[in-house]
């Protein structure tokens, strides 16, 4: 069966690049100019992901609005928003998502699509992938699922936030500011989201682990992994 | 741009403070004057009451001892006697003798009365009309007056035709002469006017010679309820120590024309005697005279509290003139030995101290002496004094308030001045017209500081406005620059079909926009992500020299050398921004340096501040633009490569630097070819 894909984005032209797209790929997509439409196509039909742009039009925050209304009819649904501003990540962050991931603007479809491809793999769940995973000291990951865990204790992890940790795993002499861009697989990051992102993800094993202490930061470089 | 100095000088509000305690004190000026003043008071009437103590101890001192002066009978002890004398109060003017009582003036309260308890004779048993007279004895220049007011509803006068005396109303006089002989007096009437005055034989009833007395005048006047006798005896018929009794005979009945009752001023015990006359003694009165003064009063009472001499004092003294005896408390108090003083209110309203001291013989307490001074003077110099304290206090609130009027319109002035001043400075559009605020700039106070404020807070705006105008200028010309190279691209394309260049051509175009709009973005997000910033204490000269490591591996090309302690500086701030400052500070450096040059990290601690300064050998920035390079949109670099220039980097470093309260400065080497920024923050212990 192919995956049905809700978009909801007010510019009809980058609508219509995402769209010709994903249908590409292979999956069925429902398109949505403002936030009004999307709620009531919702009421049709949920669908398996949403893309949600996060200005709507003359509502500044109407993609936040959409997210909270489909949550409300089923919390499991993946959703990608698509942002201009690196800072936005922390309101994201504030609801609270199960399955979540963002693109910032320009968006590389490339790259989009890969979202769409993992996000769905970790709404499957855990297929037969485990012999991928790569365990390093406590740490395991896996990169099929994008699932991690410290101590045998699964970390709700982002694919952006997951894509960062593997590339710090990666290197384990030091990961520069510049190898972790790239592994976001974003068109345009700032250094300080970067920043944001390792905030996130030491917070997220500290509340796994409050002793954890193994990123550590490489000013004027980047950021490594050292458990000591 | 310049830094906002935050000290502020607290001098003027010290001053304020001051200013309202001063008025608190103010209005606390007339309470303590008032205070002072009646503790003054207090004091002079206790010092006054003091000095009277003494003076009355002097006289009584002169006193002790002196019998003579006090015992006016050859014979002491018989108390009777003593008790029932007959006062003479001294006159000041002579009474004339008319029956009329008027000019005997107050002491005619001070008249003896005799009723009921004196009869000395009574043939009614009680029952017939009740008679009473009352007696008022004067002296003056050695002749004696006497005034005698009878009551009685029905006068008898004399008929002629009777031979005997003794058959109408009558007064008898029994008077015991210098010379030792004994007379008796009988003054009768027959009708209003001047008396026959006849000596009588002992028996009353016929006179002795038929020969009126002439020495002595008497004048009868009727009353509507009585009648006055009005006498004046010779001093010859008085002498140094004078004895006499009065008796008033009442006659009603026309018919019977019989004596019905007697009243006279010794009773009957004492039959045989006469009255003991008490008058002031002309002794003592000298003795007083020789100490007292003419604004004291002193008083000499015996111990029947009868004023047996008075000097001085002014005319209204309260206790002694114009009385025969002296009751008060203090008298009570003197006679029993003691010492005492007091403050009495005198009948025309004024307060007077009296002073009373005991005068001694053998132990034995003979008399009092009181000494009375007036002393509503020192109550009017209370007043006076009070009267010049309020008219001071109105004053000295008169000026205070006047000065803080002026005070409050300098103020006002100042502050209208410089808020019309500031009004100006921006128009209507916001722009900024003047950064500089003349009003009071170098006034030390709080209107100073906030003139100060307002200046530097018109300079920030005025950067940042520059900023935000130079915004689509410095766009302008970067983004065209990128269109242009995806314009010729795309004509390329049109033109001919080898793509693969045209295409990398737009690709780093769009790049190029992109690190555009990136730069922009950062510029943007510095504000709200210094604002979420939680600070801790780090290790800047760890962190610093860490940084500088990296940085040799990162740049390999270039030479990176620090110099500062490795570790050991602490400062509370974020290190994420100030690893990024150190970034802006270092890409800065490398924009301008040449490849294989040097590039000078410096760490250095200044008292309480930290420098850090990155050095590099790039040419030399134009003076003019040194302190525009930290607003942003202000680049003086060369194209040396195809990275856009928005000259956001260092105002992105300084937003940082102030932020953790410190400063950025910017300034080309002195010696040699190179430019220095410097960052100081403050340091934590």
């Amino acid at each position: 069966m192919s995956y049905n894909i809700a978009i909801v984005e007010d510019d009809p032209q980058q609508r219509e690049h995402y769209a010709v797209a994903l249908r590409g790929k292979g999956y069925r997509v429902s398109e949505y100019a403002n936030r009004m439409q999307a709620i009531h196509g919702f009421a049709q039909q949920l669908p398996d992901l949403a893309i949600l742009d996060i200005i709507l039009g003359s509502e500044v925050g109407g993609g936040f609005e959409v997210c909270r209304e489909l949550k409300q009819r089923s919390p499991q649904i993946p959703v990608i928003f698509l942002t201009t501003r690196g800072d936005e990540l922390d309101k994201i962050y504030g609801l609270q998502l199960g399955a979540w991931d963002y693109q910032t603007k320009p968006v590389s479809l490339e790259f989009l699509i890969t979202r769409v491809d993992s996000l769905f793999k970790i709404k499957q769940g855990n297929t037969n992938h485990l012999a991928e995973v790569r365990v390093l000291g406590d740490v395991e990951i896996n990169p099929v699922t994008m699932r991690a865990s410290w101590k045998k204790n699964a970390v709700e992890l982002t694919p952006t936030e997951f894509d960062i940790l593997s590339a710090l795993l990666a290197k384990p002499e030091a990961a520069s500011i510049e190898d972790l861009v790239k592994a976001t697989r974003q068109g345009l990051v700032e250094d300080n989201t970067i920043n944001t992102h390792i905030l996130h993800i030491r917070k997220k094993f500290k509340k796994i682990d409050p002793e954890f202490n193994c990123i550590k930061t490489r000013y004027g470089f980047g950021y490594c992994w050292i458990c000591r | 741009m310049p830094v906002v100095k935050k000290s502020r000088r607290r001098g003027m509000s010290m001053g304020a403070r001051m200013l309202l305690f001063s008025s608190l004190f103010l209005i606390a000026l007339p309470w303590l004057g008032y205070r002072y003043i009646d503790e003054m008071k207090n004091f002079l009437l206790q010092g006054q009451e003091d000095a009277q103590l003494l003076a009355a101890r002097a006289v009584a001192v002169v006193l002790n001892g002196r019998a003579e002066l006090f015992q006016p009978v050859e014979e002491p002890g018989d108390i009777a006697i003593e008790k029932s004398a007959l006062y003479v109060y001294p006159l000041e003017d002579p009474v004339e003798v008319d029956g009329y009582s008027g000019d005997w003036g107050v002491l005619l309260q001070q008249a003896k009365f005799f009723g009921r308890e004196s009869y000395i004779y009574d043939r009614t048993d009680g029952t017939g009309q009740a008679v009473s007279f009352s007696l008022l004895l004067g002296e003056y220049r050695d002749k004696l007056y006497a005034l005698i007011r009878v009551k009685d509803e029905n006068i008898v006068y004399r008929n002629p035709k009777y031979r005997r005396l003794d058959h109408s109303d009558h007064v008898r006089l029994e008077i015991s002469t210098p010379q030792g002989e004994s007379k008796r007096i009988m003054f009768i009437t027959e009708g209003q006017g001047q008396v026959s005055v006849y000596e009588m034989k002992p028996d009353w009833k016929t006179p002795e010679t038929g020969q009126p007395v002439y020495a002595i005048t008497g004048i009868w006047q009727e009353r509507t309820d009585g009648y006055d006798l009005e006498l004046r005896i010779p001093g010859s018929w008085v002498g140094a120590q004078p004895h006499l009794m009065f008796s008033v005979v009442n006659v009603d009945s026309t018919v019977e024309h019989q004596i019905d009752s007697i009243v006279a001023t010794l009773k009957n015990e004492n039959a045989g005697k006469l009255n003991l006359l008490i008058t002031r003694s002309p002794e003592l009165d000298r003795i007083l005279q020789g100490l007292g003064s003419a604004d004291a009063g002193i008083c000499v009472v015996d111990h029947y509290r009868r004023v047996r001499g008075v000097f001085g004092g002014e005319n209204e003294t309260t206790l002694c003139t114009q009385k025969d005896t002296v009751s008060a408390e203090l008298v009570d108090t003197a006679l029993s030995g003691s010492q005492s003083v007091a403050r009495y209110r005198n009948t025309a309203g004024e307060s007077v101290i009296v002073a009373a001291q005991p005068v001694y013989i053998n132990d034995e307490v003979i008399g009092a002496v009181l000494v009375e001074k007036n002393s509503s003077h020192i109550l009017g110099l209370q007043r006076e004094s009070l009267q010049k304290v309020i008219i001071a206090t109105l004053i000295v609130f008169l000026i205070a308030i006047a000065g803080l009027m002026l005070f409050a319109a300098w103020l006002a002035y100042r502050i209208r001045k410089l808020q019309k001043e500031a009004s100006n400075a921006i128009d209507t559009d916001g722009r900024v017209i003047s950064e500089h605020i003349t009003t009071d700039q170098f006034a030390a106070d709080e209107i100073g500081q906030l003139s100060r404020d307002i200046s530097s807070l018109l300079s920030r705006l005025k950067s940042y406005t520059g900023f935000l105008e130079s915004v689509p200028r410095t766009l302008r010309h970067e983004i065209l620059n990128p269109v242009n190279t995806i314009s010729m691209s795309l004509q390329k394309l049109d033109a001919d079909m080898t793509t693969e260049s045209i295409l990398n051509g737009a690709r780093k175009a769009t790049q190029q926009l992109e690190m555009i709009v990136h730069g922009l973005t950062e510029a943007a997000h510095i504000e709200d992500a210094l604002k979420q910033d939680e600070y801790e204490r780090f290790d800047l000269a760890a962190m610093v020299n860490e940084y500088v490591g990296n940085s040799k591996l990162k740049h390999g090309e270039y030479r990176f050398k620090y110099r500062g302690p490795d570790s050991g500086i602490y400062i509370l701030g974020s290190d994420l921004h100030i690893a990024q400052l150190l970034d802006k500070l270092k890409d800065n450096a490398l924009d301008f340096s040449e490849d294989d040059s040097e590039i000078l990290i410096e760490l250095e601690l200044l008292d309480d501040k930290a420098r850090l300064s990155v050095q590099n050998n790039g040419p030399w920035i134009p003076e003019e633009l040194l302190d525009a390079l930290f607003v942003g949109m202000t680049s003086s670099r060369a194209d040396k490569d195809d990275k856009p220039h928005l000259g956001i980097g260092l105002f992105i470093a300084n937003r940082i630097a102030q932020q953790h309260g410190g400063e950025l400065n910017i300034a080309n080497l002195a010696e040699c070819k190179g430019v220095k920024v410097s960052c100081i923050l403050p340091v934590t212990s």
